[in-house]
């Protein structure tokens, strides 16, 4: 999470409730990271997609995710959400 | 007084004028349908604007840019018609360098040859004596000529109207409405009160020139279209017939050049593009390249929301990198240069300090808005890799797929454009990461795009990923100097 002049104006700021959700989900889906194949993720804030971009969904969301294998290649990475799955 | 006749080069200049002054307003009314919508303040703020000239509504949940907004007009009023911005431009600009060389040489002989006693009235009472000629037209009669003049008194003010006021108006707002003279002048496109106030004045010009043109040929049907026509094209009332024959060729020669133009535009963009633009690029690059931006617009006249044109790149990778606020991004500069460079944002940001400019922003459809963008001047860059000497152009390539991202646009492909390198020093091209003190958002170019002040707005490339310096662009894209140049013939050039 950044200061009010660096932080993104698309981004969501997700709490900890929030981003134990976005781990929930990430465990449901079995995901892994699709750089190194680790399961372990930190969990940052969210940009929503609905409106920005053409192909998705109205109440689509990615949330930030960091793989936390040190030997991951490009730990940054992401999960596409719906609204419901995440945010109250 | 002496009695006028009228000589070889006021007849001449007549029917050619009627070619410009057509080909101007069809061309001008198919770049009004690439933003169908008029408005006084610079923000054109959607809902704002005071005319309109399409059905369409936009959304309001999803983002939506000033190419879903374009109409498509019918060939019959614009040139060509069917939403070629590209080719309207051409034919507006280069219609519009004929007709000022038309209208020089038309004053220079108007005052040598002693017509203007034509059309510049001495008395005051000539306003009195129009208003009596209105009031006789209305009671379905015709009024009395001035003594020894070809022409009654509401003629005669009118002509004064269109040739001293309204046909330098339009060249007048027209100007206002360049990027390059707006940058350089700031305070004259304030004088038409901004840019979307030139652009509406412009408007009503074409309209008082489509009123004109309605009301002389019914005058000179009602006078006799004959004998008038015998005047402007054999210079005496005689051979009437022939008169008649020779003014309906003379219209069907003009209405030939527009349909000539207009099929050649439709099936053979390409061609047009390169001859007119070749024709347009002179007088561009001599009268307006040197034009520097100087614009500091106050921080109380920023846009509240700045308009988009172009949607983002639609991919995982650039939705994953903007959930990051951008830390895995990477800017490579290479090409002709002695040492090529990767930046990332944080080293964007640690380059020296940053530049901030408030300035208006030109949409190639029309449209503004007022911005303050942050980043590195761009020359800062270009001396860090040093480029050869063979380098003269630079290239931006953005991460934007446009068959993806912008189906509202014809054509597919990486959005790229080319600019020379002479604009890379320009005081105010600036590789901007900031915009109204916020980091740069996703839909004006996340997380970097280009400002050159004195161009129009599609050669900001925005989401830039790579710079790259070259010594020729023919052999990319189509080899136009752009995406936009490819695909839908705009200029490489665009100072207007």
């Amino acid at each position: 999470m950044g200061t009010s002049d660096t932080l993104r104006p698309e981004i969501t700021v997700l709490t900890v409730e929030h981003k134990n959700r976005v781990l929930q989900q990430i465990q449901r889906r079995r995901g892994t990271c699709r750089h190194c194949g680790g399961e372990h993720f930190l969990v940052g804030d969210a940009l929503y997609l609905g409106f920005l971009f053409i192909s998705e969904h109205q109440d689509a969301y990615m949330a930030a995710l960091t793989c936390t294998n040190p030997a991951c290649p490009a730990p940054h990475t992401g999960i596409r959400l719906r609204a419901p799955e995440f945010l109250p | 007084m002496v009695q006028l006749d009228y000589p070889v080069w006021l007849r001449i200049e007549h029917w050619v004028n009627v070619l410009f002054v057509t080909l101007l307003i069809r061309s001008g009314i198919e770049i009004l349908g690439t933003h169908p919508k008029l408005y006084w303040r610079d923000d054109s703020r959607p809902g704002t604007e005071w005319a309109r000239f399409t059905r369409k509504t936009m959304p309001t949940d999803k983002l939506y840019d000033t190419l879903d907004e374009e109409e498509s007009y019918s060939s019959i009023v614009s040139l060509p018609g069917h939403k070629h911005l590209g080719m309207g431009r051409h034919w507006h600009f280069v219609t519009v360098m004929g007709w000022i060389l038309t209208g020089i040489v038309y004053y220079i002989l108007l005052f040598a040859t002693g017509q203007w006693h034509r059309y510049i009235p001495y008395s005051w009472s000539i306003f009195s004596d129009a208003w009596n000629d209105v009031l006789t037209y209305l009671s379905f009669k015709l009024p009395a000529l001035l003594p020894g003049q070809p022409l009654d008194a509401v003629q005669k003010l009118a002509y004064a109207f269109v040739i001293f006021i309204l046909a330098p108006f339009q060249i007048l707002t027209g100007a206002a409405q360049s990027p390059a003279v707006e940058a350089h002048f700031p305070w004259y496109v304030r004088l038409w009160g901004g840019r979307q106030g030139a652009r509406s004045l412009h408007f009503f010009g074409l309209l008082a020139f489509i009123g004109f043109i309605a009301v002389h040929l019914m005058m000179v049907g009602l006078w006799g279209w004959p004998q008038l026509n015998a005047l402007m094209i054999f210079g005496g009332v005689r051979d009437l017939g022939w008169a008649l024959a020779a003014s309906l060729v003379i219209i069907a020669a003009i209405v030939l050049v527009h349909v000539a133009a207009t099929v050649w535009s439709l099936k053979s963009p390409r061609m047009v593009q390169r001859a007119l633009g070749f024709v347009i690029s002179q007088g561009r690059l001599f009268f307006l390249r040197p034009m520097a931006s100087r614009q500091n617009y106050s921080p109380s006249q920023l846009s509240p929301e700045h308009r988009v044109n172009g949607k983002p790149p639609d991919s995982d990778d650039y939705k994953v990198m903007a959930v990051h606020n951008f830390v895995s991004w990477k800017l490579e500069v290479g090409g002709l240069v002695e040492n090529p460079m990767t930046f990332t944002l944080a080293d964007l940001r640690a380059l020296g300090e940053k530049q901030t400019q408030r300035v208006l922003h030109n949409c190639v459809q029309g449209w503004s808005s007022i911005g303050e963008w942050s980043g590195v001047p761009f020359r800062n860059v270009v001396e860090m890799v040093k480029p050869l000497p063979q380098a003269r152009h630079i290239c931006f390539l953005t991460m934007q797929d446009t068959g993806r991202d912008e189906p509202a646009a014809e054509g597919e492909g990486q959005f790229y454009e080319v600019i020379d390198m002479s604009l890379a020093r320009h005081p105010q091209c600036l590789l901007a990461y900031e915009m109204n003190g916020r980091p740069l958002p996703i839909k004006h170019g996340a997380p970097l795009r280009l400002r050159i002040e004195n161009q129009v707005g599609f050669k900001m490339a925005k989401w830039i990923e790579r710079i790259e310096f070259i010594s020729d662009y023919k052999g990319i894209g189509d080899g136009m100097g752009g995406w936009r140049e490819d695909n839908v013939y705009y200029d490489k050039d665009v100072e207007v």
